[in-house]
């Protein structure tokens, strides 16, 4: 994990196969990443509960179970208030982002949870096409009570 | 990166069977889960509990896998009663507004005595 001095602000990438078998690792990574900038288990386990589920969207609806990649980058923030953005892209089949929705959750069925999942967790979550093939996905949590946007919004992250 | 299998603890009481998994269960693991169930499933046990205490997280396809097997019992007039939840589990069965849904205990000695 990259430490950029002396705001103490870390970043880390990863590129790695999109088999299950990784994800347990960088829902470890995600949830050390959080700890570290302040959050407490409880919410670094939820910020590490969506990052593995839009990593289970990617495996299974757009590599639809084959092997593939992803990169992962996740950037925590001290300032202004502790914070986590993380983005993930694949190489994957690329699907209209206006249908990445939270299915109803009267229905009681198996399945669909996932974007639910992500966007109740996390304060933003945006799915875009990427203009060389792929998805791409950015992702912002900031510790609840501390959330400024004005600031907050002025951080991106470059590829 | 870890292959190991999940651990499934399987035990019967008179009428009722618990269901003890040991582990995360997460993509790569939910299918294991899956497949126990349904042996047991079929059964049609009166009550059929699952025992989370050790299972730390779990994700969407695990809460698929508990879902799926709700409703199965269900079908059959049978109970269905998770116990034990660990902090993680607690976590998405909220976020997913399903803890009005399933029967949780927090105990297995609660769940039996249901």
């Amino acid at each position: 994990m990259q430490k950029d001095t002396p705001s103490q602000n870390t970043k880390c990438t990863i590129d790695f196969s999109t088999s299950p078998t990784w994800f347990k690792a960088i829902r470890s990574i995600i949830v050390s990443a959080c700890t570290e900038c302040g959050f407490s288990d409880r919410l670094a386990g939820q910020v590490a509960m969506a990052v593995d589920e839009a990593l289970c969207n990617i495996h299974r609806h757009g590599y639809q179970e084959e092997p593939g990649r992803a990169r992962l980058t996740a950037k925590t923030a001290f300032s202004p208030h502790p914070s986590i953005f993380i983005e993930i892209i694949d190489e994957a089949e690329q699907v209209d982002a206006q249908t990445i929705k939270s299915r109803n959750l009267e229905e009681v069925r198996p399945g669909g949870l996932g974007v639910h999942l992500i966007q109740t967790i996390m304060d933003e979550a945006t799915w875009t096409k990427r203009d060389s093939g792929g998805m791409r996905l950015t992702m912002r949590k900031t510790i609840p009570n501390t959330i400024n946007p004005s600031k907050t919004e002025e951080t991106t992250i470059h590829e | 990166m870890s292959e190991q299998t999940l651990q499934i603890n399987i035990e019967t009481l008179d009428t009722s069977v618990v269901v003890t998994p040991d582990g995360d269960i997460d993509l790569s693991k939910s299918t294991e889960l899956r497949a126990q169930l349904q042996p047991l499933l079929a059964q049609q046990p009166e009550k059929l509990v699952i025992d989370l205490h050790a299972v730390p997280y779990m994700d969407s396809s695990g809460l698929a896998t508990l879902i799926e097997a709700l409703q199965i019992t269900r079908q059959h007039g049978k109970n269905f009663i998770l116990c034990s939840l660990s902090e993680g589990v607690q976590s998405i069965i909220a976020l997913s507004r399903l803890d009005a849904i399933f029967a949780i205990v927090s105990s297995r000695d609660e769940a039996l005595a249901e």
